[in-house]
């Protein structure tokens, strides 16, 4: 398979910034600007302070010199209008930057999901790309961070310094060059932060996940029973304790460290600054700048030193932590997709042809050379032990995984061509990891067939089928019911969501239906039921049952006995049971508790 | 010494007082640093003012360059402490961050493994101490800086207005009272921003789970197959519109109260200034004093603006925070769960009498009158639909729920006088959903004898299970042997496939000396052929122990000597398998019907 073989694309900050600069630009230019030059009139705003400052202060002067009083206080209401005004614009700034990181999220989501529908299903069984679809969602945060963050930088330096360069040089060019000297050391010091971090971080991780782990292994459900039993507290707890102390002391070293090469470097940014007022200081004596000037300078000073300080000091940190997430995102919106060249007419015929299959990164294959002709209207059940490669034969039945070798056509069309999802194609299943959606009992049931107009009679009807009752009394709101605690409703019990699942598959109009383990979890009585109404209602239908009971793999018309990939035999129960080989051994394995 | 988590009510003080508890030291000279700066600050004013003073002077010839001096100097100084005391505070801060979120999550992994079961198996109780756990580390750090800055910023306010008053009692008053409007107002709107923002989170929570089901693993089949993106991508939409106009909305309103307290804190600011102008004019204060105050009152009411404004935001938050942790201190905890077994003392008998019992919180009893008895070295096995009460059982009897009614004795005397220890030394168990310890193979195994963990003698029965669970080949031919370890954990650590990981369990649970063992659905994720060969090995290998069995699967209740019939939270048939079969009850319904798929 060429993909198996295709080298991860590594994507880096221009890329990111690139991305969601154009996405920005190209699907909300409005709100993008709008944020942007509110932003800049904000900073500029923020440091015209200074002139408004220190006419107050020259003004103040003046009247000591015989200026006039009205003057004084009209500077001073000025002061006041000015700070008012300059909180308008942060107030605008603030908002129209909200809007438009939701905005952003909003557009950049929809991306996502849009990609997220086309991405080749074979892609979540490779290692090397699950990192990025796990946090791809948190990704998208990161990835608007970055670009914002970047961006409001650029824009602080550009408006603020700017204008504080303008302004100081316009007094003194001496004063504009130590401000450019006082950024050294917080650029140095940023850099060298960001490393010492990203080491520790990544000396520490490995302690800190054990040590989380085994906190875990005291802490959460699915051990808590058993560790209580075993008395084994004290053992994890040491284990625990251990590594979290190891986490924290890499963590201290790095933290000690990298503030102390900090406090030398703020030292050094201390001295510009005394070195500041102390040229302050001479250009006052000597006449170059006034008092009122001076004043007002000191105070900006401290301002500029505190805006250096947070940019440094938390906003690049912020900037660089975000990128590995925001890679993240970029990786999965690169991920290899599948396109639909041809539509599945029926869906109901199904041919492997010398299909070979491995799971990417895997050398062993999990099928091998299968040949095999599911006919219209047929029954087929799939049995074999653990491993067989039963639910991944389902996978390439279905069209969600292409063959590595051979091809598996669905009327004719090889499946490396459709969309599997394709409404037209009538193609449902009910898989052995089904999905216990958060959403209400009807909508859990139509996900499988939403492209169509809600048909609140078949949902009912498939719910019936699967042995559900909408009207009883743990769906207190009838189809409408919320099934997930967190979002205000009820939960269910492991054998209803699997019913629920069954009447999800029943729903999506098909031709072909595959039923993946369906029963596992649902309680004998009930299980035979099942396979009855199914039995009954399948029976123009195409039909793949994978199961591990052997009793009820007897409904099919054809049994087909997988073995580590193969086929290992086929035909009626009848014809496998007179043959003697695995499948009867297994039968007989299982019937002689019932004998 | 440390932080210690307490049964007792946390609130606002605890900002202050965990991290004193977590490092007293630093936790003292962070205070310190940041009240220091404070008065500073105010000093500042001071020094600033008279250096203008001179410095006018020394323009017109008033005042000579060494007189200037020594307040060049301190100004210097101050500004010097103000830089450096920052990161002295801030290297101290993060000594208190780093071990702080190594002390409170120890203390909160102690808690936890002390709460009574049920809180556990309850939700709202899981989800509660799972969110104060990982909140404990996120919080810390923010808790000390904000409390800090909020210190400094009272100490700044405070001084500020004290030079006013030394200047005029009247002006110093008038402010003093225009200003408790303002900061009362900014109490308020704190709240508000709160709530306003986690009003918000539930659209959120909402939404990215919608976000979930479009782009993760667990779902992509069903994605695939059913192609539901576009209508989910719909209700995302839905979802995220609302979103977005509640958080825009809560913004507006927060910018909003900021606005009416910057433009009421800015008209008290321009007064108080247009007071100083008058005082100059008047000339009771020098130019100095002026500019000094003035620049004092803005940094003030900025101080007062963003400062005070956000801290109290916070506030809100950790007030909040602070009622979940007092809640989480306060759960009910079972006394000795951490112990190790106690050496059995024997096994006789266990008896249920009229017991009755329904979980926490719900309304349903699982058990009702429930009454059986178990005789040591006898087989037994509990069948039964879902949720007739079979798991319950076996919780009741291990002593992970002791509210029932009525009586369960065991050897004659009532279960709930047992210490945790001894009915850890009486019961051991494989449960469905056993546990996968990422640690060695051995490790895996030997922790069910825990006591003897560590002998030579212990390895070799270790050895001895493997081989009767048809495992030992695999588990020695593994990289490291015994010692290779399982899971995802380490580098080089190998993942078992179920049916192994199930017989590692098994084994586990034979390394016990417990002489009752409860096997809760062992095999359900095994295929056919291996689960019949591990009930037959089983047969074998439990002998001489009492053994409590559930399976849905009733081929396998053969190997019982006595059957119970679960149903409705009662008995309702019992005897041999010969006996029910005879009876054309329930049990007989049930075993033929799975016969039939046989036959």
């Amino acid at each position: 398979m060429n993909r198996s073989r295709e080298e991860k694309k590594k994507y880096g900050y221009f890329d990111i910034m690139g991305s969601m600069l154009k996405i920005s630009v190209k699907n909300m230019p409005g709100t993008f600007w709008l944020a942007i030059l509110m932003m800049g009139v904000s900073e500029v705003a923020a440091s015209a302070g200074v002139l408004v400052k220190q006419n107050l202060f020259d003004c103040a002067q003046d009247m000591m010199n015989g200026g006039s009083a009205g003057r004084v206080y009209g500077a001073a209401i000025l002061l006041g209008g000015y700070f008012i005004v300059a909180m308008l614009f942060n107030a605008a700034s603030n908002l129209t930057y909200e809007q438009c990181i939701l905005r952003l999220d909003q557009e950049v989501g929809n991306l996502l999901h849009r990609k997220a529908s086309k991405i080749d299903p074979i892609c979540y069984e490779d290692n090397r790309f699950l990192d990025d679809i796990k946090r791809a969602n948190t990704g998208i945060k990161s990835a608007i961070m970055v670009m914002w963050i970047s961006v409001s930088m650029a824009g602080a330096f550009l408006c603020y310094y700017g204008f504080m360069g303008v302004y100081l040089a316009q007094i003194e060019t001496g004063l504009l060059i130590m401000l450019c000297v006082s950024f050294v050391p917080y650029i140095i010091g940023g850099a060298v932060r960001y490393r010492m971090h990203k080491k520790a971080a990544y000396e520490a991780a490995p302690y800190q996940r054990k040590g989380e782990y085994y906190g875990r292994c005291i802490t959460d459900k699915e051990y808590a029973r058993e560790t209580r039993l075993l008395g084994a507290y004290g053992y994890f707890f040491r284990k625990f304790r251990e590594n979290m102390a190891m986490a924290r002391d890499i963590d201290w070293k790095a933290t000690r460290k990298s503030e102390l090469v900090e406090i030398f470097l703020r030292f050094i940014a201390m001295t510009g600054y005394i070195g500041m007022i102390v040229l302050l200081f001479l250009y006052l004596i000597r006449g170059r700048v006034s008092i009122a000037a001076f004043a007002a300078i000191l105070s900006s000073l401290d301002s500029i030193s505190d805006k250096l300080d947070t940019m440094f000091r938390s906003t690049l940190p912020r900037l660089t932590d975000n990128i590995g997430s925001a890679e993240n995102y970029m990786a999965f919106m690169g991920l290899p997709e599948r396109q639909a060249i041809k539509e599945i007419p029926e869906g109901k015929r199904v041919r492997f042809q010398k299909v070979s299959f491995a799971y990417p990164g895997s050398e062993e294959p999990a099928l091998h050379q299968i040949d095999l002709d599911i006919r219209e209207g047929e029954t087929v059940a799939i049995v074999g032990e653990n491993g067989a490669g039963k639910s991944t034969f389902a996978k390439l039945l279905l069209g969600l995984y292409c063959p590595t070798e051979g091809k598996v056509e669905i009327d004719g069309v090889d499946t490396r061509e459709i969309d599997p999802g394709d409404s037209a194609g009538k193609l449902s299943a009910v898989f052995q990891n089904f999905q216990k959606y958060k959403m209400t009992l009807g909508e859990n049931v139509l996900m499988s067939d939403s492209g169509h107009p809600v048909d609140g009679q078949r949902i009912v009807h498939s719910l019936h089928r699967a042995g559900l009752d909408e009207k009883s009394e743990e769906f207190a709101q009838g189809p409408d019911t919320m099934l997930s605690r967190e979002f205000g409703g009820t939960d269910l019990s492991g054998g209803q969501w699997q019913r629920l699942a069954i009447a999800r598959g029943l729903y999506r109009q098909h031709n072909l239906i595959v039923l993946d383990e369906p029963t596992a979890a649902i309680d004998p009585l009930k299980e035979t039921e099942i396979y009855q109404k199914f039995a009954e209602s399948a029976k123009n239908k195409t039909a793949v049952i994978i199961t591990h009971r052997l009793g009820s793999a007897k409904i099919a018309d054809r049994i087909v006995v997988l073995d580590k990939g193969r086929i290992a035999e086929q035909g009626t129960h009848e014809e496998l049971m007179g043959r003697k080989g695995i499948y009867s051994e297994m039968y007989h394995e299982q019937a002689k508790w019932y004998m | 010494m440390g932080f210690e988590l307490k049964p007792q009510k946390y609130d606002l003080r605890h900002l202050l007082g965990m991290p004193l508890a977590c490092e007293p030291l630093c936790t003292v000279g962070v205070v310190a640093q940041k009240l220091l700066t404070g008065v500073v600050n105010v000093l500042w004013v001071l020094v600033e003012a008279e250096f203008i003073d001179r410095g006018i002077r020394l323009v017109t010839g008033g005042e000579t360059l060494a007189g200037m001096r020594p307040l060049l100097a301190a100004m210097l100084l101050i500004v010097a402490w103000k830089r450096m005391g920052y990161s002295f505070g801030r290297i101290l801060t993060r000594r208190i961050e780093v071990s702080a979120v190594y002390q409170m999550s120890v203390e909160a992994v102690k808690k936890r493994s002390r709460l009574k079961f049920k809180l556990i198996e309850d939700g709202k109780a899981w989800e509660l101490s799972n969110r104060i756990s990982a909140d404990m580390k996120n919080n810390v750090w923010f808790m000390i800086q904000h409390t800090c800055n909020f210190l400094n910023g009272l100490v700044r306010i405070t001084g500020v207005f004290l030079i006013i008053f030394a200047q005029s009692m009247g002006l110093g008053l008038s402010c003093l009272l225009l200003s408790l409007p303002v900061l009362i107002f900014s109490v308020i709107s704190g709240k508000r921003t709160y709530k306003a923002y986690r009003e918000a989170s539930v659209f959120a929570r909402r939404r990215d789970y919608l976000q979930s089901t479009m782009t993760d693993r667990e779902s992509v089949h069903e994605r695939a197959l059913f192609s539901y993106v576009k209508y989910v991508n719909e209700k995302w939409k839905e979802q995220t519109a609302k979103y977005r106009k509640i958080t825009v909305k809560a913004v507006a309103q927060k910018e909003m109260r900021n606005g009416i307290s910057t433009v009421l804190t800015n008209t008290i600011a321009t007064v108080m200034v247009c007071f100083l102008i008058a005082e100059l004019g008047r000339g009771s204060i020098t130019v100095g004093v002026f500019i000094a105050l003035s620049k004092a009152i803005y940094d003030m009411i900025d101080l007062m603006n963003h400062n005070i404004g956000h801290s109290l935001v916070t506030m809100s938050r950790y007030a909040a925070y602070m009622k979940d942790l007092t809640v989480f201190a306060n759960m009910e905890e079972q006394e000795g769960v951490c112990s190790l077994p106690e050496e059995a003392p024997g096994f006789e008998s266990l008896e249920f009498r009229h017991v009755t019992f329904r979980y926490p919180g719900t309304e349903k009893d699982i058990l009702k009158d429930f009454s059986l008895k178990l005789e040591a070295g006898r087989h037994y096995a509990f069948v039964g639909a879902n949720g007739a009460g079979k798991t319950t059982v076996t919780k009741l009897l291990t002593g992970l729920y002791d509210d029932y009614q009525g009586e369960i004795l065991l050897n004659g005397r009532e279960l709930r006088e047992y210490t945790q220890a001894q009915l850890k030394g009486i019961f051991t168990g494989v449960y469905q959903d056993f546990a996968r310890y990422y640690d060695t193979v051995a490790n895996n195994v030997l922790l069910g004898d825990i006591s003897a963990m560590e002998g030579e003698d212990a390895r070799k029965r270790m050895d001895e299970h493997l081989r009767e669970l048809n495992i030992r080949e695999e588990m020695r031919s593994l990289p490291q042997g015994y010692d290779t370890p399982l899971g995802k954990l380490k580098d080089g650590s190998v993942d078992l496939s179920g049916g192994q990981w199930q017989r590692v369990a098994m084994a586990r649970c034979l390394m016990s000396p417990a002489p009752v063992q409860i096997l809760d659905e062992p095999t359900a994720a095994l295929d056919p052929i291996s689960e019949s060969r591990l009930y037959g090995e089983f047969e074998q290998i439990s002998r001489g122990r009492t053994t409590v069995f559930i399976s849905h699967r009733l081929g396998s209740t053969g190997l019982a000597d006595q059957i119970f019939v679960l149903r409705d939270g009662g008995v309702t048939e019992s005897g041999s398998h010969e006996e029910l079969m005879a009876l054309q009850g329930q049990y007989a319904q049930m075993y033929e019907s799975q016969k039939s798929w046989y036959q």
